[in-house]
């Protein structure tokens, strides 16, 4: 008996074992874990505890620090994937290093490391607390400074790679038709990147949102200050509370929403944009 | 025909990794042996512990391995409700040491347990300062003084439930710059220069060394007692039974060195 | 400041290239600039526009010095004056057309409503007929050398380069595009230089040829002096002529291979010459051909290429020629590849110049 001959477009599907692999790993590694905390969601609590003051508090913290966070990676991350795409001075690679440093380190490291820099008593800590009165640890914008740090390295990285294979011949055409520096950056290079503007924008504020480590080590822990939503989470699991899993559902739900909505323009675009 | 094949060496693969990963996890729940002989004890023990315990019982497992050759004991420390949690979601130990009842409650009314639990040492708040207290802070209402930056334990930990307490019982308002995860975190923050003062066990003050403790009156102090027991899906019954005995009788040493107080 | 026009003395080294060349521009004239790859030709392009400073040498542009590395001047591509247009356009493809061509009026600090009043002037001008407020995706080869022109031309520049502006464009909309930029250019006063690869464009536009190779001038003139005395094979190329070298002595050229070759020159022409041979001075014939034809000889067809129109023989040794015919000549001389044909040269179509 004969098989029936499938039709397949040569080069657009890929092969079998691939699809098989790929379906194993959504399921084993994405599809699994959130469906085990749909499970065990207690569906009945949602409300009360979504009502209750302390996870809005939470819910208003995270999202206040991880939009701050986002916009200070863009603010000092395009200039730094600039120098590290286009410079060329010995050192580079070094300084790469450094910009990517927090992307290896263990969070918790990286909130230790920021204490000994901006605590009481860190190295320019000591300085903004004498001269200053400034004292960052346990506010707020230690929080935001622990998101930044952890997330900035994947902005950086994305838009690096995006400055990286861009056609230079367009930024000279502005620069013959008069435009300065700052113009042909302002009015030509972002606009030609904005769709790895905006990917990496979205990955930095994920990793930002759900950072833990760095967050609960240099800013602390304070319902309606510093503490964010991982943080609730986590002691809400401490205390075996469910509202740790219906915040644990919030926070999946959120970023969900997000990146599937920027996502889809975002990665649609950079087909678009890679084809110059 | 080949697609065929490869389909079949992936999935093969699939199944031997989900069958060995499977009897990797269920190893550890082979019921325990009972051993009747008495004399030579072997084999390893995990001691889930309060992160108050982890210099006294670290010391305490040093001399219990030294009398009993081929013996070795691990340790995990943390704050109570986390190994409390853990232990309920079937983590593989052999011995939990509690910094407070209610957690070991909760163990013994999940039935996790072998046996009864048994209080060893007790423990009690105290206010950890900077070495030489600079801000001079000597009562619990010291801590309020503006200026003065004060962490916690957040109270779904059992350091943070008692602070709250003791806060309570001298009428004192106090609002906290950070309420940390465990007992190690907010002590570190005093060590490290960040916070004047937290309140955090005597027994924390004392196996620090880099701080200065300062004494919470006993009438609004709490005091809390520390059980012991041997877990229900122990891999070595014995040797857990035996470390359980060993902290008993060796309690002297860690209220005379660590900082606990006697039963 | 005077219009002067372009004065430049270029020595740049990039790589393998070794660039000098010196060349004069008057207000209004067009250069067409020739050359196989890796002649220079992009490389003085960007030196002229900024985009690549020079090692020695001295650009002026009506009197005002652009590069000077002797006294230490360089103005910077944004502060010249120069307007290029790019091969294939490379128009900015996030903004709209108008935008696009406004985009060196804006540069210069020019409000956004006047400079895009301008540009819209351009464009009609130039013939632009889409809409304007569109992005250069949706425009086709035609129209975008068109913005790509007037982008070049909005911000009036005293000299306007032209890379290779119809490399992207089909056969037909080339030579549509081609009158109608010989139009606009004679009516613009800056010197213009236009780089191509066409020979036909380069001839037909050109003011003044320069064929530049291996980084130097080899040849400048009219495009009639060009054609009529190519100085070297890619400018014989060009103009469809074959070029080749040998030594004059009393009428006679020897060519290299010892071949002789009687052309209608003086006898005092001597020393070493340029042959060259214009296709209308070949004929096949089927057997040695009567007559006073003094350059005579049998030779093998190499190929023969016919392309519809017209018959293309490539002649083998001894002196590879490539002759056109017509296909009823072909047919009547049943030529092959391999099959032998008896070949003439008239002298007096041959010209000799000392090389």
């Amino acid at each position: 008996m004969t098989r029936p001959r499938q039709r397949r477009g040569a080069g657009n599907q890929p092969p079998l074992p691939a699809v098989v692999l790929g379906l194993i790993g959504l399921v084993v590694f994405f599809g699994l874990p959130l469906a085990g905390l749909l499970w065990r969601a207690p569906w009945s609590d949602v409300a009360s505890v979504l009502r209750d003051p302390h996870a809005r508090d939470a819910l208003r913290v995270s999202l206040i620090c991880s939009l701050s966070a986002t916009g200070l990676s863009v603010l000092f991350g395009i200039p730094i994937a600039w120098l590290l795409a286009r410079g060329r001075f010995p050192g580079l690679n070094a300084v790469r290093a450094l910009a990517t440093l927090p992307l290896v380190l263990p969070p918790v490291v990286g909130g230790v490391a920021l204490f000994y820099a901006f605590g009481r008593r860190g190295l320019i800590g000591e300085w903004l607390s004498r001269w200053f009165g400034i004292q960052l640890p346990f506010t707020i914008w230690a929080a935001i400074i622990a998101e930044t740090f952890v997330a900035m390295p994947f902005f950086i990285i994305t838009v690096e790679g995006a400055l990286r294979s861009l056609d230079t011949r367009y930024e000279e055409a502005a620069a013959t038709f008069g435009a300065r520096r700052w113009t042909i950056f302002r009015r030509v290079t972002v606009p030609m990147i904005a769709p790895s503007i905006a990917a990496g924008m979205a990955l930095t504020w994920a990793r930002a949102l759900g950072e833990f480590g760095a967050t609960i080590t240099f800013a602390g822990n304070f319902p309606g200050k510093t503490q964010t939503l991982p943080l609730a989470i986590y002691l809400a699991f401490e205390n075996n509370d469910p509202a740790g899993i219906v915040l644990s559902i919030l926070l999946l739900a959120i970023s969900i929403v997000v990146l599937a909505v920027v996502g889809s323009r975002v990665f649609a675009n950079r087909a678009r944009e890679a084809g110059g | 025909m080949r697609q065929r094949r490869t389909l079949l060496v992936v999935a093969v693969t699939a199944a031997v990794t989900a069958a060995v990963s499977l009897t990797a996890c269920g190893s550890s729940k082979k019921p325990a042996t009972a051993t009747t002989a008495p004399t030579k004890l072997s084999g390893s023990i995990t001691v889930l512990a309060a992160s108050s315990l982890t210099k006294g019982f670290t010391a305490l497992g040093k001399e219990f391995e030294a009398a009993n050759p081929g013996t070795k004991v691990t340790f995990s420390f943390g704050s109570s409700s986390d190994l409390e949690t853990q232990i309920e979601q079937g983590a593989p130990a052999d011995v939990f040491a509690s910094a407070d009842q209610a957690n070991m409650d909760k163990v013994v009314t999940a039935g996790d347990n072998a046996g009864t639990p048994v209080s060893f040492v007790k423990n009690k708040l105290e206010i950890a300062v900077e070495t030489g207290n600079p801000k001079h802070i000597a009562t619990l209402s010291d801590l309020t003084k503006s200026g003065t930056i004060v962490v916690l334990c957040d109270p779904s930990v059992p350091c943070g439930k008692f602070a709250k307490q003791v806060l309570a019982n001298a009428k004192v308002n106090l609002t906290p710059k950070s309420l940390e995860a465990n007992a190690k975190a907010t002590l570190s923050k005093v060590e490290l220069g960040e916070a004047d003062a937290a309140i955090v066990y005597v027994s924390d003050v004392a196996s620090s060394g880099k701080v200065a403790g300062v004494t919470i009156p006993d009438t609004v102090n709490v005091i809390t007692t520390l059980p012991i027991v041997a877990l229900k899906n122990a891999k070595n019954a014995a040797v857990a039974k035996a470390w359980d005995a060993f902290v008993v009788s060796h309690a002297s040493e860690l209220v005379s060195t660590f900082g606990f107080l006697p039963l | 400041m005077s219009a002067t026009g372009l004065v430049c003395d270029v020595r740049v080294r990039l790589g393998t290239l070794d660039l000098d060349v010196s060349l004069r521009a008057a207000p209004g004239e067009l250069i067409v600039l020739v050359g196989p790859n890796g002649a220079g030709k992009s490389t003085l392009l960007r030196s002229l526009a900024g985009l690549l400073p020079i090692d020695a040498g001295r650009i002026a542009l009506d009197d005002t010095v652009l590069d000077d590395p002797g006294q230490g001047a360089f103005v910077p591509a944004a502060r010249r004056s120069v307007g290029v247009v790019f091969q294939n356009g490379l128009l900015f493809d996030h903004l709209s057309v108008v935008e696009n061509v406004a985009f060196g009026l804006r540069s210069r600090k020019t409000s956004a409503r006047e400079a895009r009043r301008v540009a819209a002037g351009w464009l009609t001008r130039l013939g632009f007929d889409a809409d304007a407020g569109v992005r250069p995706g949706q425009l086709s080869g035609g129209q975008i050398q068109r913005v790509a022109l007037a982008r070049a031309l909005a911000f009036e520049p005293r000299l306007l380069l032209l890379d290779e502006p119809f490399a992207a464009l089909d056969a037909t909309t080339r030579v549509e595009v081609r009158r109608e930029l010989r139009r606009h250019l004679d009516s613009i006063d800056a010197p213009k230089i236009l780089v191509t690869h066409d020979p036909v464009e380069a001839l037909a536009m050109a003011d003044r040829l320069v064929v530049l190779e291996h980084g130097h001038v080899v040849q400048q003139g009219t495009a009639d002096d060009v054609r009529a005395r190519p100085r070297s094979l890619y400018a014989a190329d060009l103009v469809g002529i074959h070029l080749l070298r040998g030594t004059a002595r009393d009428g006679v050229v020897t060519l290299s291979d010892g071949r002789e070759i009687v052309a209608a020159t003086d006898g005092a022409l001597s020393g070493t010459v340029l042959v060259t041979i214009h296709p209308r001075a070949i004929a096949l014939h089927s057997r040695r051909p009567e007559g006073a034809a003094r350059n005579v000889w049998s030779a093998t067809v190499a190929d023969v290429d016919d392309d519809g129109d017209r018959v293309r023989v490539r002649l083998g040794e001894p002196v590879p020629l490539v002759v056109e015919i017509t296909r009823g000549g072909r047919s009547a001389l049943a030529l092959e590849a391999g099959s032998p044909v008896w070949v003439s040269l008239k002298a007096s179509e041959i010209t000799v110049q000392p090389d």
